[in-house]
Parts: C-alpha cells; structure tokens; sequence
C-alpha cells in the first residue's frame, strides 16, 4: 500500500529529476527517501504490493478492469463487506433481469403446475381405467369367439369343394411321385403331371402285357 | 568346412545321434529350464509410479466399465443412441449421492453432524464429507436403507430421496423425515454456503419441482415436503402398520418453508460474513421477486 504510493510518487518524480535539481529536492524529501528504502529492504517476499496487502488481511485498490465489472464488486462486497465500499444495492439483481426473467416465463407457479400434473395424471389414470376395463370385456368374450373361430375352421374344412381337393391330391401325388414340392401355378407343374401320367400309364400297360405273357406261358406249359 | 550330417532316417535314428554326440550328463550340466527363474527388471522411472502411470492405456488407470476408449465428451451413449431400451435417458437423468444411515449414524457419532439440530444438505454438505455437482446433474442425497435395523437417532432429517424401509426407520425410531426439492441453482448455495455468501450473491428463492417431479415431492407417501401435512401424519400411521412398528410421540420445529434453502435466512438475503450482517432488499419489486409465491423449476428432462 506504502509502496504502491511511494514507488508511483518515485516514479512521477522520477521525469522531474531530469530536468531540474529545484524540482528533485521537491519531488523527493530526504526522509521519504529513507522510507522508501526502509520498506524495500523490509520486503524480503518480493511481492507484489497487491498480494502483500492481501496477504496482510487488507483490502486490495480496484487495479484492473475487470474489478469494475458488477460481478467482481458483489464479490469483493461478499469477501470484504462493508469495509469493501461497495453499494450493497449492486448484489440483488436488477430490475431489469427480473422483468428478463418474468418474460421468458420460464418459472410458473406452483399451484399452476400443480394443477396441470393433476389433470394429466388424472388423465392417465382414466386411460389406464378404459384399458382395463376394455381388456377384461374382451377377457370374458374370448372363449366364446375362440369356439366360433375354431366351429368355423372344421366347417371351412369341410366344405372345401371337390375341386380343390382333387388338386390338393394331384399335388401331394406329384410332390411322393417327383420327390419334391412344386407349384400348381408353374408352368412346370402340368408337364409334370402329364409326364407322370404317361409314365404311369405305360407302367399299367407293362403290366398287362407281363400278366398276358405269364397266362400264355402257363397255358402252354 | 564340417561335413553334412547324413540325414537321418526316422526321429528315433535322429535322437540316438543327438545322445551318442552329446557328453555325459555331469552335475554342472544340471539347470532349470528357460524361463524357470527371472530377474527382477528395473523400470524406467515413470512407470515405476506407484499406480499413477504415464502413456498407453495398458499402464494407465483404467476407465471406468463400459467406457470406450475415445473423445471424453462424445460417450458411447451418446455416439450410438439406438435403443430406447437401454440408458436411453443417461444423459438428463439425476443422480442422488447415495447416503445410507448406517453412514448417518457414524457422522453422528464422530460428531460431524448434529443430530439435536435439523439435518439437511446443507450440514451434511458442511462435513465436506460429500461432493455434489449440480453440474453432471447430481440432485442431492438419496437416505438409504442399509443400517435400518440398528438406527435409533430421533432426528429432524431433509433429503432429496427416500425409499420407503428408510422412511419407516427413522419414524419408528421417533425421528421425522422429508423428501424435498432444490432447484439447481439452490442447491449450489446450499452445498457451499461460505463460498456462495462470499460471492456476494442473495439468498436465492428455493423453486418447487419441475412438472415431472411434482409427483414425488407432493406425495405422502414420499414424505414429500409440498404434501398437506395431514395426509403425511395418515400415511405414517400408515406406514407404521404395514411395518409392523410404533411410533413414539415427538414434537419438533416446524419445517423449512419451501422457499428457504437456509434455515433462519428468508431468500434475497445477503449475508456479509465479515460484518456478520445480513441485509435485505428494500426496492418493493426486488422485494416481490422474492417474496413472491411459490415458483416451480423449468422442465429440465
């Protein structure tokens, strides 16, 4: 603190010694002189005159820029208090950040809320209701709609007309006679079939023969 | 220029060669196997830390389960958000620090909290026992159970969550509990009161919770701090039947006003510690702003 002021009475002296030596003898009184020595030599820490009046519990001059700032000033009412100098007004926020705040609208009130989550859970809570309540009417209709589907099922097995049986057969026929699956709507299927019947009918026709020969050899024999 | 060895015909012709040149087995051609022993090796100064290593991963602590390997701020999670199913919310989800009672009991014993006085986050912050960061969406304290069957502190206790064993705990041991809400901003006052006086800023005004919250803290149930206090006295007589215990008769302060983050301190106050001074807003707007009616928190996840 003494230093700060001594060094800058130094150093505005300090462009006053070049000129005159009238002026030194006023810019410098011996015993400040003396003084200032005295506390430089003191200062063995090598400090900046800022920290050594921190470090000494006191309270450091606004330096810099950024201590003029509102947020460093609450700050410095915070650590220092009253002491500080600082309006203690600057701490709350302004008039106009509150209004900023009302009109962004960010904070509803309570009871408003409140009331909003009533209604919906309310609302939940019925939807829930419905569902259930729907979900058990269907529980208690089900084993009847199961039995109808299932009459329904045997009666459509039934009632297949007799032309989709004969094809159902002629293709389980093709599927044990070829080996293997194929679809009556390829091209393929009717060639197959009528391969099939062919080879059939000449397997009947061996036969016979077979049979013919059979019966003329024991008659001859 | 040694002569090439004639091939050998089979493996055993081959091994009776390699014992018919070899010399006879004498003591000081008895050794261990390689490998058997080893030496110890000197590591270089920097991996010989105790645990704290420098460099490749293999040597370094490891990241926690589940973390992959890569750029700290773009987790997994975040880089592969498919699933709903799974952590789908890990990134707006809040965390309670877990504070079971047994853990309670302990800093009452030790001393560090006082059990005569209301227990909140603010003295639990006060041990520096507990770090909280409102930041990574930290809420305060969830009171656990573990230690239910030993506590037999009657004491005056606030916290953010509860479950219902701890509840029915502290009430048979004739204590009283409540779930309560801080808003982010709160909860930084709260968690370090002298830093928060010393930057000069008021008291804030506490909000209530936000729409999703609501719920929970206006519960009975929960012992929510926005629940009507007669249906929080049926819900512990309640409680006390399904658990089978009793409740003493115990009479206690009334509770911090849900605006209040600070027992005694209303919000708006500045509290100057040097001068040991609190001041209040006298601007009839400012002073609205605070005493305004309850205000609940901004939709947050």
């Amino acid at each position: 603190m003494l230093r700060v002021r001594l060094s800058k009475l130094l150093w505005s002296s300090g462009c006053k010694y070049a000129s005159t030596s009238e002026t030194r003898i006023e810019a410098i009184p011996e015993e400040t002189y003396d003084a200032y020595r005295q506390e430089a030599s003191l200062n063995v820490s090598h400090m900046k005159p800022r920290h050594r009046i921190i470090a000494a519990g006191g309270i450091p001059p606004v330096e810099f820029e950024w201590e003029k700032t509102r947020s460093a000033a609450r700050e410095r009412f915070g650590t220092y208090g009253l002491e500080s100098g600082v309006d203690v007004r600057q701490c709350w926020p302004t008039i106009e950040e509150i209004e900023e705040e009302k009109a962004i609208g960010f904070y509803r009130h309570y009871l408003e809320v409140l009331k909003e989550v009533k209604a919906l859970e309310a609302a939940k809570k019925k939807k829930d209701k419905d569902r259930i309540a729907e979900l058990e009417a269907n529980e208690k209709r089900y084993p009847g709609l199961l039995a109808k589907y299932q009459a329904g099922q045997v009666k459509k097995e039934k009632e297949k007309d007799a032309q989709e049986v004969a094809l159902e057969k002629k293709i389980r026929e093709i599927q044990e006679y070829f080996g293997y699956w194929i679809d009556p709507k390829d091209p393929r299927f009717e060639v197959m079939f009528q391969q099939k019947q062919d080879e059939e009918k000449k397997a009947a026709r061996q036969a016979k023969r077979l049979e013919k020969e059979k019966k003329t050899i024991a008659e001859v024999l | 220029m040694a002569k090439p060895a004639k091939a050998a015909a089979s493996s055993a012709e081959r091994a009776l060669r390699i014992v018919e040149n070899s010399s006879r087995v004498r003591l000081q051609d008895l050794r261990d196997n390689i490998g058997a022993r080893t030496l110890g090796k000197q590591q270089s100064n920097v991996h010989n830390q105790h645990g704290h290593t420098i460099g490749q991963l293999q040597h370094a602590a490891k990241p926690p389960l589940g973390w992959i390997w890569g750029d700290f701020f773009r987790p997994w999670q975040r880089m592969f958000p498919g699933t709903k199913l799974f952590n789908a919310d890990i990134n707006i989800r809040r965390e309670y620090t877990p504070l079971s009672l047994i853990e309670l009991a302990r800093l009452i014993d030790l001393g560090w909290v006082d059990q005569k006085k209301p227990i909140d986050i603010v003295a639990l912050c006060a041990t520096r026992k507990f770090k909280i960061e409102p930041h990574l969406r930290q809420c305060g304290f969830d009171l656990t159970p573990e230690g239910a069957d030993a506590w037999k502190y009657p004491v005056d206790i606030e916290v953010q969550w509860a479950s219902q064993r701890t509840i029915a705990a502290v009430e048979s041991a004739g204590g009283r509990i409540r779930t309560a809400y801080y808003d982010p901003e709160s909860l930084r006052a709260a968690i370090d009161a002298k830093t928060w006086f010393q930057s000069g800023r008021p008291v804030p005004r506490r909000l209530a919770p936000p729409p999703s919250l609501v719920s929970y803290y206006s519960d009975p149930v929960n012992r929510g701090y926005l629940a009507d206090v007669a249906e929080i006295e049926h819900a512990r007589q309640r409680l006390s039947m399904t658990m089978g215990t009793t409740l003493p008769e115990t009479t206690f302060d009334a509770v911090k006003h849900p605006k209040q983050v600070f027992n005694g301190l209303p919000p708006g106050a500045i509290v100057s510690l040097k001068d040991r001074k609190v001041f209040m807003p006298t601007h009839p707007d400012v002073r609205d702003y605070y005493e305004e009616g309850l205000r609940a928190d901004k939709q947050y996840p």
